[in-house]
């Protein structure tokens, strides 16, 4: 007798047993469902998570399985379980099945669902930028930055400054410049940072912002005896007069209550 | 019924009335370089070439007056300061220390008020007098007084702001006569000084 007739003896046996009446339906576990993780990543190295397995019905003698081993396991309602995964599943890269299982009778184990443990992110290099110059006093532009090992959350700064980045690719990037960051001349490194785990600072580049080409009007600074008088000392030198009197008044009347008693 | 009450609130008001005041006239200094939600990284080699002009020191007038930036006004003049103490840097021209011509504007000429203005003096200047420039980051440049001249109003001055074969400082400021009904001088006086 192979192990596929028993197991079907068995089943017949167990469905008899609920069609008399001797097992109580209600005590039959369903197969477990899940639908979604999360979190669904981590970060490599990182510490351990608390990873919530969404689905149907879960029972609270449900476990979680990730990457083939049982997970300490907390039932939160029929479509929630929750499961702890310690730091050294996140030890190394990779993508790990996630399963839960319901206990027999009925019962069963589910769908998989792919949690994934993100490598470190490398190290950025940055070629060239496109362009390389603007004149002092130009509108924004989008600069392009070239290069390697950039990743979606790369960002570009600008004379120190995060912009706002898009990644195109592995190689190349392209970051909004704002009008300010060129009002002025001088000399910027533009640089590519990487979020962590692992990540960091590029090498800069240096992008040069030069004076503008024509002659302006020289300046008007006089301030000839007509000019507009500020206000502020006139008005200052009310308020103190107004707050020499009211202390004035304050001491005599002091002097008039103390007279009173 | 006591008074006391009433006198207080009344003092209140004024000491309020009186810092409101103060704030609005002095609460309006130079903006920070970078808030702190969007403070820049000093990392990754971030700083190149002389930082921005912060103070300019000229010992034999005793000017030493803090830098703010300007562009170009409506007209496409230079833009003046806002102050009659404070000096401008043209920040569309070079940083002083820089290749080219670094061009800082200050005012002249009495206020009602009485107050004097940051480059009265500047005429005084003589060949070889010396002219300190410390940038943000604490670093100073010195150029040394070459030669002045006056200009109209209107006169292009293309060597005060576009000479390039070295290292250039100019001074500008008003000067001659106040015609009342242009709200201007008659001249403009420019200090040249080149790197030393």
């Amino acid at each position: 007798m192979n192990t596929q007739h028993i197991r079907s003896k068995i089943a017949m046996a167990v469905s008899s047993a609920v069609l008399m009446g001797m097992v109580p339906l209600a005590a039959m576990a369903a197969q477990p469902s899940t639908t979604s993780l999360s979190p669904s990543f981590a970060a490599v190295g990182s510490g351990a998570i608390s990873m919530a397995v969404n689905g149907s019905n879960f029972e609270s003698t449900s476990v979680v399985y990730f990457n083939g081993a049982a997970k300490a396991t907390t039932y939160v309602s029929p479509s929630v379980v929750t499961a702890l995964i310690p730091a050294s599943d996140l030890a190394a890269s990779g993508n790990f099945n996630v399963v839960v299982v319901n206990p027999a009778a009925g019962g069963g184990t589910s769908n998989v669902q792919v949690f994934t443990v993100l490598g470190a992110n490398p190290m950025p290099t940055v070629s060239t930028i496109s362009p390389t110059s603007a004149t002092a006093g130009g509108s924004s532009f989008t600069m392009t930055v070239n290069g390697g090992n950039f990743v979606p959350g790369s960002t570009v700064r600008f004379n120190g400054f995060a912009r706002a980045t898009a990644f195109v690719s592995g190689n190349q990037l392209t970051a909004f410049i704002p009008a300010s960051d060129i009002a002025m001349t001088g000399t910027h490194a533009v640089y590519v940072e990487n979020p962590g785990p692992g990540g960091g600072s590029s090498n800069a580049l240096l992008f040069t912002i030069n004076p503008v080409s024509v002659t302006p009007g020289l300046p008007n600074t006089g301030f000839g005896p007509m000019s507009q008088e500020p206000l502020w000392p006139k008005a200052l030198a009310a308020a103190g007069i107004a707050l020499a009197t009211i202390f004035s008044a304050v001491i005599i009347g002091k002097q008039v209550w103390l007279v009173k008693r | 019924m006591s008074k006391k009450p009433f006198f207080i609130s009344i003092i209140f008001t004024i000491l309020l009335a009186s810092g409101v005041l103060l704030f609005a006239t002095y609460g309006n200094g130079p903006a920070p370089l970078g808030t702190p939600e969007n403070k820049p990284e000093t990392g990754g080699n971030a700083q190149h070439g002389p930082g921005l002009p912060a103070r300019l020191i000229i010992g034999s007038i005793g000017v030493d007056a803090s830098i703010i930036h300007v562009a170009l006004d409506a007209k496409g003049n230079v833009d003046a300061p806002t102050t009659p103490h404070e000096v401008a840097w043209f920040q569309l021209g070079p940083r002083p220390g820089t290749q080219g011509s670094a061009v800082i504007t200050g005012h002249y000429g009495p206020w009602q008020s009485g107050a004097n203005s940051v480059f009265d003096n500047l005429r005084n200047l003589k060949t070889g007098s010396r002219i300190d420039v410390e940038d943000d980051r604490g670093a100073v440049r010195s150029f040394v007084v070459t030669g002045s001249r006056t200009y109209s109003p209107d006169e292009s001055a293309e060597e005060v702001f576009n000479k390039d074969d070295g290292v250039y400082l100019n001074l500008i400021t008003c000067s001659g006569d106040w015609l009342g009904d242009q709200k201007t001088y008659t001249e403009r006086l420019v200090i040249f000084a080149k790197a030393i």
